[in-house]
């Protein structure tokens, strides 16, 4: 909880040292492609809880319940990604600078989604 | 409490064990059928694994039951149990592997397949879980094999362990299986391979989805060393991602040492909205002794950077796997790793398991 409390207060502020563009195609092509669209989980062909990430279109359908903020304000993809218990992704921590990634590019209302 | 996490991820395959290349046989083909190693095992492999176990055994398919000459058959159960570190320490259970393979060959010709279960589709058809991974034909004729059909294109090191870096976010992933044509030619002194493939639209069941040509080049160097010289280019209309890379194999005799190294580059070129271009790097070495009484210890080290134009993404992993062929079907292993990214301050996880391989 303290890691999902910090990242929220972070907000928008990318690392200095994160010079990605806070895009759609860095988000998929970066994280939820290679992390989230491995074949035993979120692939086209295992369809895990209906999610797929491991193409860009298949990524735009998934995420469409995953950017809207619950009444706390909290993001549906932040939540499965930094909650203490199964976390995900299940095989790998994801970067801290990930995480700030995703958080501000939903902040910023998905840019390229 | 926390909750016992079981994963229906089936069929985490492994390939072969490299760690024996050049410290028992110069190429993979010294044990196995297919030209780039893997999967069933030739007459020498048996011999190999007879030799390598802890208990005696006929490492034959079921014990030696009769069959004729030519054809062969194997099969592989996996599974494995254990605890991973990412959030919380949490308690993992899954499969991993449930196949059959038969190669009938006559004339140079070889029909190959491997059949068997795979992951479920969330509210898909039962029948889903039924698959083949593999299954092509085969022509050979001293060092050359022609390939044609459903298989994984030969690149890099081809490491047993799927999780290995250059395995996990390289240019040979899991299930990086499609449909194409391969030209091998395989020497005791070089081999070099080349493939030219179209991603499996029939069942969309790959990690592959673009179009391509992979190749990959080894050449020893004395008895006890070789080079490797690797690129990949595949397509699709959103994506294109070129690779390249080089290997390197060492086995340090007089210590019975086998060192396995790769160094890798991608660039990514996103053909959609501004077109992000991204730079990635990833290596992995593997150092592994046999220690007798069936048991090999591997020691791996990878690095992964995500994207050049970020500092905090460097992801490293220390590896320590310890095997026990029990006997020449029955192997246990544990494996463990510990990861950091950004050397620790970005996120750390690991995990601890214990596998069990049965090679029928």
């Amino acid at each position: 909880m303290e890691r999902f409390a910090g990242l929220l207060a972070l907000g928008a502020c990318i690392s200095p040292t994160d010079e990605r563009p806070i895009t759609f195609d860095v988000i998929q092509l970066e994280i939820l492609a290679p992390s989230c669209g491995v074949v035993q989980c979120h692939s086209s062909t295992t369809r895990f809880q209906g999610y797929v990430f491991d193409s860009f279109d298949e990524s735009r359908r998934s995420l469409r319940n995953l950017i809207v903020p619950d009444s706390n304000g909290v993001f549906g993809l932040v939540q499965v990604m930094t909650r203490s218990s199964t976390r995900m992704p299940i095989d790998a921590p994801l970067p801290h600078d990930d995480l700030v990634l995703i958080e501000s590019w939903l902040e910023m209302d998905t840019p390229g989604l | 409490m926390k909750a016992f996490v079981v994963l229906l991820l089936a069929c985490r395959i492994a390939h072969a064990y490299p760690q024996y290349q050049l410290a028992r046989d110069a190429t993979c083909t010294g044990c196995h059928l297919a030209p780039d190693g893997g999967g069933l095992l030739n007459e020498n492999g048996l011999v190999v694994a007879e030799s390598t176990a802890w208990k005696d055994g006929d490492g034959s398919f079921m014990f030696g039951m009769r069959k004729p000459a030519w054809l062969s058959l194997g099969g592989d159960l996996r599974g494995a149990t254990g605890a991973a570190f990412i959030g919380e320490v949490e308690p993992v259970a899954f499969p991993m592997q449930a196949e059959v393979a038969a190669n009938a060959s006559s004339h140079g010709f070889t029909l190959h397949a491997v059949g068997g279960l795979r992951s479920p589709q969330d509210q898909g058809s039962p029948l889903h879980v039924l698959w083949s991974r593999e299954h092509y034909v085969m022509w050979q004729s001293g060092s050359v094999y022609l390939r044609a059909g459903r298989f994984e294109p030969t690149y890099g090191l081809r490491l047993a362990e799927h999780v290995d870096y250059t395995q996990r976010y390289g240019g040979r992933p899991l299930f990086g299986e499609v449909y194409g044509v391969a030209a091998s030619y395989v020497a005791p002194s070089f081999e070099i391979h080349a493939t030219g493939y179209v991603h499996d639209s029939l069942t969309g069941a790959s990690v592959e989805h673009g179009d391509g040509a992979a190749a990959y080049g080894e050449v020893r160097v004395g008895d006890h060393a070789a080079i490797g010289v690797e690129g990949k280019i595949s397509t699709t209309s959103e994506i294109t991602k070129s690779y390249g890379g080089i290997t390197a194999k060492l086995y340090l005799q007089r210590v019975d040492v086998m060192l396995q190294g790769e160094i890798e580059v991608i660039r990514d070129h996103v053909h959609l909205d501004a077109g992000d271009r991204v730079t990635q790097f990833i290596g992995y070495v593997l150092a592994s002794k046999e220690l007798g009484a069936g048991l090999l210890l591997d020691v791996g080290a990878g690095h992964f950077t995500e994207d050049t134009r970020a500092m905090g993404l460097d992801r490293d992993c220390l590896d320590a796997n310890l095997h026990w062929f029990v006997t020449p079907h029955l192997e246990g292993s544990v494996t463990t790793r510990l990861e950091l990214i950004d050397r620790g301050s970005g996120g750390r996880g690991g995990y601890a398991l214990l596998q069990a391989h049965y090679r029928l």
